[in-house]
């Protein structure tokens, strides 16, 4: 039973990796929605002076 | 003023992305405690069983 205590670590980690990827996918997603509304501002907000 | 304006659109849209990032995290650090906590839950468990399977076995062989 103690043998399996690191492969249950290494499959928790394994899982986590994939979790870690998705969460920088979604934080990667808010930072470009951020870029593209800004930029809508800038131009809007920089023709009009 | 229009300035005054796309300050404030700047500011919104600035707190609105920061606030997401933060909404995930906190869910993503709490699925990960979580995850743990099952994992360790189920562990224990399975080792309360092995160990109550082999006093039943070791008492009855006495």
């Amino acid at each position: 039973p103690t043998s399996s205590v690191g492969s249950i670590a290494a499959r928790y980690l394994e899982e986590e990796e994939l979790r870690s990827q998705h969460i920088l996918e979604c934080l990667n997603a808010h930072v470009e929605e951020l870029k593209k509304e800004s930029e809508k501002i800038v131009r809007q907000f920089g023709h009009q002076e | 003023s229009d300035s005054v304006k796309g300050l404030e659109e700047m500011r919104a849209q600035y707190i609105k992305a920061v606030s997401k990032i933060k909404c995930d995290m906190l869910c993503y650090i709490r699925e990960s405690k979580e995850r743990a906590a099952e994992i360790i839950k189920v562990e224990i468990l399975r080792e309360r069983q092995e160990t109550a399977r082999k006093m039943h076995k070791y008492y009855l062989t006495c």
